[in-house]
């Protein structure tokens, strides 16, 4: 599903240039839960921006459903974004100005989703998350872990083939974190959603089936 | 989708509230000012555009050429249009038109009204629609607008009925031929009865009079003729009528026009009449209708500027929502779409807001400044349009801008909350420099304007100003009859030093007039020109005109009628040896016996016209028993001066029981001369305020947003123990170095323009740079203010809370 070839990322500092990622090769297969681990500064975060196509590599290839990224137009590259791809971030990221309900229904109207449908999609998953009662309730007023569960139900409601999620427990304590971590891996058996994420945590990563380490920009 | 972005919008518009507010007053304020001046700048600019045949209609007025200029002559003689209509082909139809107040009679009832005294084909020329009857006019016919119809007989159903008109000292029956509907607001022919040219007093000596330039013209052309060609033909007709004077152009070294010419008739089409300086119909000041109209963009444009400057800092809290939604799959076009649909709906609530306070203001505006715009333009399909597209281009400017630069953004930078709205905003600096450029540009300009308003004001004119009433004696009265009975009537009275008359007022009085009349001929070889002023005995005296030689004129010197009292200008234009008390001349040397007058006395050089213009050469002489003054002017003792006006008032009641009282101290006429000016002044005030007002709350809003930015940053440097007083500093300093590029800016562009606008008065003031000074340090003062608010309750912030926020 996801195959990187030489890739490198480079930013340009004074005369010369600081490199991010060195010569990264990777394949990740439909249905992996991988986690992509290594110390602050390591590369992790940009791996995980270029893989979700925030980002662009400096040099090399990379086919995401054996389509070449690194020769895709914005266009394209959008249309990934509103139906295949879902993110989860360490900050959240809701809209402070829409209710719970309306986070979660925006992708699907960004991706054109008949209003009937919208509203059943919607009813499902936040009858999954067990969300019902808090549905038109503001982010703010919901705990961290309640906000980062309204975050993976927004990024899941478009039915997207990956996830790519940045430190998606980095802001909650133990409990809360591992409730997510099960959550994401009950969509990764129950669901076949591939998922990749960037952590600190041995315990995040004993979720996935597969462990990255980076250093210094280098996969070990 | 929609329902998305409207309650998105209106959630942030509730969540940023203040902000919001400082937005949608400032930009509420500057639509309704915008509305009205647009309203103001739109009717002026649609005057006469309702006349059917209008692209064929001109008016008509004669330049005469010197060797240093061409005077342009106004009004024209009685005999000119038939000779138009007559000699000149393609010209169609020709009318004659002068407006005079007259004492009307309907079953014993007095009124006065204004009559104008025109040709039939005035109904033809021009397009009035007739509302009953029919546009007949004979001899003792008369057509009255609706309102004078109702006004006389209660109805506007008059056809048929008789009035009868007081003309030259008699009552003469008229018989009512049609009633039109009123002249609409922007028509530069006004009219509220008209009756036939030959019954104007005095008409049977002018029907042939070649030199009394009293009327207005206007041809109408046929389909296909050029005014220019009109124009061309006119030099063989004006050397026909007028071969004397321009021999005498000739030989006084006046320079030829393009066609050769000396005398040439000048055809200003109908739809600029009211523009032109060359019609006493118009006159109207087109530059300063324009400065409305750039005072009311500039008044949208700063605000539009706080709105991009607002929009610009609060994107910094929005990036994460925008690239939250980039992330999500969101096309550069929904982004743009979605934050230029919040600024549009932003732009409506502001302008049904500004619409509301427009229409509230709408009277006090129309007072203050003598527009008379009522709110129906609104209406008409092309100001809708005006302001659909000002909406459409001011929303796309300042919710355009904001959202083209955030969609435009890396994602990853928004979501990280790295848009460039850090302190180094040139783009948001030049904005608010650009702001208070205005804001200076305008307080700079109103303190020249109130300068230069305050020396006409306190100049010494030459003669009395505070203590002579002068009255205007109307249509009613014969005005030496009255002036006489006043005389005695007044005589012995206390606190009543002198009385006489004169045919031109002083200044502008109530009764709105001004008049001015020239004479030239040729002495010794020598053109000359002066002002021709008929007064009556004790002028000089009365108005305290100072004698540098000789005597006023006197009632009991018979031989007076022939006398001349000059001022100083007028004897230097005699020259040397000629113009001295007891001079001898004629003013026509061929005729044998044309009058000969003789000076009789100087009076010092006195502002007998506005301060717009350099005292020129004036010649008084005494009101022949024929001639009548149409002022009579009383000098009063300086202590109690009212009560002297109201035993005045009294005495008028006596003598003229039928004509209103509306006497003035010569000092209130005088500056009411200065209208123009004094609007220009409110202007100014106004304009300067409200751009001030708007700036200052952009200012507000900006300087809240930026220490709720800097938050962190107070904090730690308080912690690290900044004084109060130091961060409040910090803060504004920033702001304040703006205001100053803005007066650097401003001070040479004002002083620029207003030298050119001083330019426009024969005596004006310097432009000292304390004014500069001045208006810099109100800017300043007011900026700081503004900025202080914030920055001072910034500064006493508990640093623990501000550092607990982030």
């Amino acid at each position: 599903m996801i195959q990187l070839r030489n890739i490198t990322k480079h930013y340009p500092v004074g005369f010369g240039k600081h490199e991010i990622l060195k010569d990264v090769n990777l394949d990740i297969q439909q249905g992996e839960f991988v986690s992509i681990m290594g110390p602050s500064g390591s590369g992790k975060s940009t791996l995980l921006h270029i893989l979700g196509m925030l980002e662009d590599a400096s040099e090399g290839e990379y086919l995401f459903q054996d389509e070449p990224v690194h020769k895709m137009n914005d266009k394209k590259r959008t249309q990934l974004h509103r139906g295949s791809i879902g993110f989860v971030f360490q900050a959240y990221h809701l809209i402070d100005e829409l209710t719970v309900y309306e986070n979660i229904e925006t992708p699907l109207l960004y991706k054109n989703v008949p209003s009937g449908e919208r509203k059943s999609r919607v009813a499902d998953i936040l009858d999954r998350f067990n969300m019902v009662a808090k549905k038109d309730l503001f982010p703010t007023q919901l705990s961290g872990g309640q906000q980062q569960l309204v975050g993976i139900a927004r990024a899941i409601v478009a039915e997207p083939a990956v996830i790519f999620a940045d430190e998606p427990t980095g802001n909650l304590h133990s409990d809360q974190a591992r409730q997510i971590m099960e959550l994401f891996a009950e969509l990764n058996k129950k669901d076949g959603i591939t998922i990749v994420q960037v952590t600190h945590s041995d315990v995040n990563a004993g979720y996935g089936n597969r462990v990255i380490q980076i250093m210094d920009g280098r996969i070990q | 989708m929609w329902r998305n972005y409207i309650k998105i919008a209106f959630r942030n518009i509730w969540k940023a509230k203040q902000v919001t507010f400082v937005n949608i007053v400032g930009l509420s304020v500057a639509i309704a000012t915008a509305l009205l001046l647009c309203m103001t700048v739109y009717k002026e600019f649609s005057f006469d555009k309702f006349h059917e045949n209008g692209d064929r209609i001109f008016g008509i007025y004669k330049d005469v050429r010197t060797a240093e200029k061409v005077t342009p002559m106004n009004n024209t003689p009685h005999p000119l249009a038939p000779a138009i209509r007559a000699e000149i082909p393609g010209v169609k139809e020709v009318v004659r038109l002068v407006r005079n107040g007259v004492a009307v009679r309907t079953k014993g009832e007095q009124q006065a009204i204004n009559a104008t005294y025109t040709d039939p084909s005035f109904f033809s020329i021009f397009t009035f629609p007739l509302l009953k009857g029919e546009t007949r006019l004979g001899l003792t016919d008369i057509v009255l607008s609706e309102t004078t119809a109702k006004n006389l007989f209660g109805t506007a159903d008059v056809v048929g009925k008789q009035l009868e008109l007081k003309l030259e000292d008699t009552w003469r029956p008229f018989t009512v031929t049609g009633v039109l509907a009123d002249p609409p607001e922007n028509s530069s022919v006004m009219f509220s009865s008209i009756v036939r040219l030959e019954n104007q007093p005095g008409y049977p000596g002018n029907k042939d009079n070649w030199f009394s330039f009293s009327l207005e013209t206007f041809v109408e052309l046929q389909p296909g003729t050029s005014p220019e060609s009109v124009a061309r033909a006119s030099k063989a007709l004006l050397e026909k009528y007028y071969g004397e004077d321009i021999a005498r152009q000739k030989n006084a070294g006046a320079a030829p026009g393009p066609y050769g010419e000396y005398q040439l008739l000048g055809l200003i089409p109908m739809q600029e009449v009211h523009f032109s300086p060359n019609s006493n119909l118009g006159g109207e000041k087109k530059g300063l209708v324009l400065m409305l109209l750039f005072i009311a963009g500039f008044l949208l444009f700063i605000a539009s500027i706080n709105f991009v400057n607002l929009t610009l800092a609060r994107s910094f809290t929005r990036a994460r929502e925008v690239g939250m939604r980039k992330v999500m799959g969101a096309e550069k076009w929904q982004l743009s779409l979605q934050l230029w649909g919040e600024a549009f709906l932003l732009f409506v609530i502001a302008l049904l807001t500004g619409g509301l306070i427009a229409f509230l203001m709408l009277p006090a505006y129309n007072s203050l400044f003598r527009s008379g715009v009522s709110f129906s333009l609104l209406l008409e399909p092309k100001f809708i349009g005006g302001i659909i597209l000002t909406l459409l281009v001011v929303t796309a400017f300042a919710g355009g801008y904001p959202a083209a630069l955030m969609a435009r953004a890396s994602t990853l930078l928004v979501l990280k909350g790295k848009m460039s709205t850090g302190r180094k905003n040139y783009f948001r600096n030049s904005l608010i420099v650009t702001q208070f450029v205005f804001s200076c540009l305008l307080i700079i300009a109103t303190l020249i304007a109130w300068r230069q308003m305050n020396y006409l004001r306190n100049k010494p004119l030459g003669y009395n100003t505070s203590e002579v009433i002068s009255v205007p004696v109307g249509a009613r009265e014969n005005g030496s009859a009255l002036l006489e009975r006043l005389r005695s009537d007044l005589k012995g009275q206390p606190g009543i030093l002198s009385v006489t008359g004169a045919n031109t007022n002083f200044g502008r009085g109530l009764d709105g007039s001004m008049s001015t009349s020239i004479i030239s001929w040729e002495n010794g070889g020598k053109d000359m020109q002066a002002h021709w002023q008929g007064v009556s005995t004790d002028y000089v005296q009365t108005m305290s005109l100072q004698l540098t030689g000789g005597r006023d004129f006197s009632a009991a010197l018979a031989s007076d009628s022939n006398s001349l009292v000059i001022n100083e200008q007028m004897a230097r234009q005699f020259g040397p040896g000629k113009g001295h008390v007891g001079f001898r001349f004629r003013m026509d040397d061929q005729v044998a016996d044309a009058t000969e007058y003789t000076i009789i006395g100087i009076v010092k050089d006195y502002h007998y016209k506005s301060l717009h213009n350099p005292i020129e050469p004036l010649i008084l002489h005494l009101l022949g028993p024929d001639q009548r003054p149409a002022y009579i002017f009383v000098r009063v003792a300086p202590e109690a001066l009212s009560t002297s006006m109201d035993r005045l008032a009294a005495s008028w009641k006596r003598v003229a029981p039928e004509t209103p009282f509306i006497g003035s101290f010569v000092s209130e006429n005088t500056e009411r001369q200065y209208r123009a000016e004094a609007t220009l002044m409110r202007v100014f005030i106004s304009g300067g305020v409200l751009t001030i007002i708007i700036s200052c709350m952009g200012l507000f809003a900006m300087a809240m947003l930026i220490i709720g930015q800097r938050t962190r940053e107070i904090g730690i440097r308080k912690v690290l123990g900044a004084s109060a007083a130091g961060v409040a500093t910090l803060i504004s300093r920033d702001f304040l170095v703006l205001v100053g590029i803005a007066i650097l800016i401003a001070s040479p562009l004002a002083w620029v323009l207003m030298r050119q606008w001083l330019k426009e008065f024969a005596y004006r003031t310097d432009i000292h740079w304390s004014i500069f000074v001045l208006a810099g340090g109100m800017a300043m003062l007011v900026a700081a203010l503004t900025v202080s608010f914030q920055s001072v309750r910034a500064a006493l912030m508990n640093p623990v809370k501000s550092l607990r926020t982030e």
